[in-house]
């Protein structure tokens, strides 16, 4: 029996119909727009935004709270004269010096604050200011440098620092340790290669006083310095050895909110990031769309043709819009809880509320955005401007990996003051941080005042244009 | 305010011209009398629809003015309140059940939700949709979509109501019902404004407007059009049995009818202004020469005829570009 697939399938046919699909598709110039023009534009802004000329840098703010007294006076030591070659400087120079050197070269600007006598010396004071520098200054790194730091440079011993690390998910931490860990690196192995040379040199010196000795009575081991004991002497040789492998000892600590400092509290967290993500490109499909949905449903002409007023319209789109993100947004919170997450939000905390409400802020930006390029957006095809600048939104505020703070330093620039970036910011700040509203309120006012900014471009775009728009989809 | 007014729909000087250079229409001038069911006629493309979506308030005007009792739609959309618009295609939200659309239709007009309650079950009972008030619409028959669209327009109570190809796709007993549902509305003292390219829908209309190439040819009674373009009433069609007779055929009838002109092979069409007179001297003449003839019909010209001998085009030929 003959197969009838086998009669009906003609390439032929296929790639005559693929071939006419195909100019379907280029004739629609939004679709061509979107999907060819737009990605190269993409590639030039991938290109020169996120990966500049001169590399790709993302900003540590780093703090180091020096506390360190100094180098010590060259009677300190009977090995001072020996040591000295190493150390021409105090600690906290030579760490400058390694972040200036390393300034840019290594993915990272280090934008670094040296803060003198703030505390005395004390490491549980030092901690609390650092925690209070890492949560309200927006810095990322905090080191602490100990009084010794530079006397244990000088002497050999390892500089015990205290290194704190911000992050409120685990991602961050991360990128910030291996930031502040390639200075550290950096810094150790040139102490180390400082301390080989020296050794090398005082191996030298001591065989240039005591050369060709082969004899038992002359041998080197005899003549050993009066003042040290062998005791003594061991102590020296093991720091010698230790400080030549490990002449840095940062010991580390990371600075985690408490509402993200377990698996439960992350997974609250991440369920928060990804309601402002699929509330932020929802509300961006559904403005881009106002057109198109209205005209491929067949109802645009009965809209226009009505009393409403796009303003009427608009505003009732958005609330549709709105009320779907938020089933959404409840959904996505009722799955987070349901697999073992806490969302940190105390319904007692007004500030919470409002944390509430500026996740809606940044949607209705994005429900804004959207409708300044619906008017181009007049096939199904075009659609796909809403997936492009969707990827933007969700990297430009932080909510999806990475976070804001690991932006390229021009694009964090723009995120700064992009209003769904700043409304993320301070929702992250109220929600994760345990922040109020005045130690976050630029991020509030920026986000706020750049919706409204937005809107007025909206009405002025559209103003007397709105039916021109609809009628060339029509 | 609009009682003294004598028309409901008044267009001057309308004209359209797309961004691609299209000029759609070309300085209409129209006036609707109240309380009247009035046709647009023309084929695809002749600029219909791209006018009564100038008059609908769905497209610009490039030029010229719309009023519709008396007010410019374009100037306050409340205005647009005067007026019931059936789109073309569609104009049915798919995914709301029937109900629900004519709910939607009462929140676009502003009519407070217990008046809109009881509109809309008025309507429902009124237009044969009662079986249907919980189906989705996209699940509905195509005849059904346009009573509910239709019924949507009425949603508001407007004075005037105007339709873009209502019959279009719907079977010959569907477009009957719906030609006579709105032929009902001129009781309720509606005015209806329709474009359609079907000449049998357009018998309907107390005027007939004839539009083509963005230009209106003619408007009138359907009968007055008739006459107008083709100088008869009636129109009287000889088939004869053999080809050889047929140019001697033509030259007979040419001397009896208004005129008189060969269609197919073997068939003369005559234009007659009394076919009681002309149908016995035709038979006549015939017989008297020998022609064997097949079949004779006397029938009276559609508008289709109208619009062929006034344009030299058939309705049912799509124009370029318009709309």
């Amino acid at each position: 029996m003959k197969n009838p697939w086998r009669e009906v399938v003609r390439m032929t046919n296929i790639f005559r119909m693929a071939l006419y699909e195909f100019k379907s598709f280029v004739k629609d110039k939004s679709a061509v727009f979107w999907t060819i023009a737009w990605p190269i534009l993409w590639v030039f802004i991938v290109a020169y935004i996120f990966m500049p000329v001169g590399g790709v840098h993302m900003t540590l703010r780093v703090a180091v709270i020096d506390n360190d007294k100094g180098l010590p006076s060259s009677n300190a030591s009977w090995a001072i004269p020996y040591l000295n070659m190493t150390v021409k400087k105090n600690f906290t120079s030579l760490l400058l010096d390694t972040f200036a050197q390393l300034n840019g070269n290594n993915g990272t600007i280090y934008k670094v604050k040296v803060i003198k006598n703030a505390c005395n010396g004390n490491l549980s004071e030092c901690l609390s200011i650092a925690k209070e520098l890492l949560v309200n200054k927006r810095f990322d790194v905090a080191v602490i440098v100990p009084e010794n730091a530079s006397k244990s440079l000088m002497m050999w011993a390892p500089v015990r620092i205290a290194l704190l690390i911000k992050g409120a998910m685990p991602t961050e931490t991360y990128m910030r340790y291996g930031s502040i860990m390639s200075v550290l690196g950096s810094l150790m192995t040139n102490l180390s290669m400082r301390r080989a040379d020296a050794a090398a040199h005082m191996v030298t010196s001591f065989y240039s006083k005591f050369p060709g000795t082969t004899n038992s009575s002359g041998a080197w081991w005899n003549y050993t310095n009066a003042n040290v004991s062998p005791k003594v002497m061991e102590k020296y040789v093991k720091y010698f050895f230790y400080s030549i492998a490990f002449p840095l000892y940062p010991k580390l600590g990371t600075v985690k909110p408490p509402t993200t400092a377990d698996r439960a509290g992350q997974i609250g967290w991440i369920s928060v990031g990804a309601v402002g993500m699929s509330l932020m490109t929802g509300l961006l499909t559904a403005g881009a769309g106002f057109f198109l949905y209205r005209k491929n449903s067949g109802v645009l002409k009965r809209v226009l043709s009505s009393p409403a007023t796009f303003f009427e319209l608009l505003v009732g789109d958005l609330l549709s819009a709105i009320a779907i993100s938020a089933l959404s947004a409840a959904v996505i919170l009722g799955t987070g809880i349901a697999i073992g997450g806490r969302i940190a939000f105390n319904a007692l905390n007004p500030d919470h509320y409002l944390a509430i409400a500026l996740i809606f802020v940044a949607g209705i930006f994005a429900y804004g955005l959207g409708l300044l390029i619906a008017p181009t957006v007049r096939s199904t095809h075009a659609t796909g401007a809403t997936t492009a600048i969707g990827l933007m939104l969700v990297f430009l505020t932080g909510i999806w990996w990475p976070p804001k703070e690991m932006l390229p330093a021009p694009l964090q620039a723009f995120a700064n003051i992009f209003p769904p970036a700043c409304a993320f910011e301070a929702v992250r700040d109220i929600l994760v941080w345990g922040k109020n509203v005045t130690q976050t309120y630029w991020n509030i006012i920026v986000a706020i005042a750049g919706t409204f900014l937005l809107y007025a471009v909206i009405a002025i775009v559209y103003h007397g244009r709105a039916e021109k728009f609809a009628e060339k989809l029509l | 305010m609009t009682n003294g007014l004598k028309y409901a729909i008044e267009c001057l000087n309308l004209s359209k011209k797309y961004p691609d250079g299209t000029q759609a229409v070309k300085g209409v001038t129209l006036r609707i009398p109240k309380n009247t069911l009035t046709t647009i006629l023309g084929p695809n493309g002749a600029g219909k629809t791209t006018l009564l979506n100038m008059i609908a308030g769905v497209t610009p005007p490039t030029a010229g003015s719309v009023r519709i009792l008396g007010e410019n739609p374009w100037a306050s959309r409340r205005s647009r309140a005067l007026l019931g618009f059936v789109p073309q295609e569609g104009g049915v939200w798919p995914r709301l059940s029937v109900y629900e659309n004519l709910m939607m239709a009462a929140a676009l007009y502003d009519i407070p939700s217990k008046e809109a309650k009881a509109r809309a079950r008025e309507l429902i009972d009124a237009f044969g949709l009662k079986d249907h008030v919980k189906r989705v619409v996209a699940k509905l028959s195509g005849g059904l979509r346009r009573r509910l669209s239709l019924a949507m327009a009425l949603m508001h109570d407007p004075p005037v109501v105007v339709l873009d190809e209502p019959t279009t796709g719907l079977d010959p007993g569907i477009r009957l019902d719906f030609m006579n549902l709105l032929r009902e509305m001129l009781k309720d003292s509606k005015t209806v404004l329709m474009t359609t390219h079907i000449s049998e829908d357009a018998e309907f209309s107390d005027k007939v407007i004839v539009m083509n190439e963005g230009l209106i040819v003619a408007e009138g009674t359907a009968d007055k059009l008739r006459l107008k373009a083709l100088g008869a009433t009636s129109i009287i069609e000889v088939t004869v049995a053999l080809r050889e007779h047929v140019t001697k055929a033509h030259k007979l009838l040419t001397g009896l009818a208004e005129k008189a002109y060969v269609v197919q092979p073997l068939t003369i069409v005559c234009h007659v202004r009394d076919p009681d007179k002309a149908l016995p001297r035709v038979f006549k003449a015939l017989e008297g020469a020998g022609i064997d003839v097949k079949e004779v019909k006397v029938r009276k010209p559609s508008l289709s005829d109208v619009f062929r001998a006034l344009t030299g085009r058939s309705l049912e030929e799509p124009l370029e570009g318009g709309g």
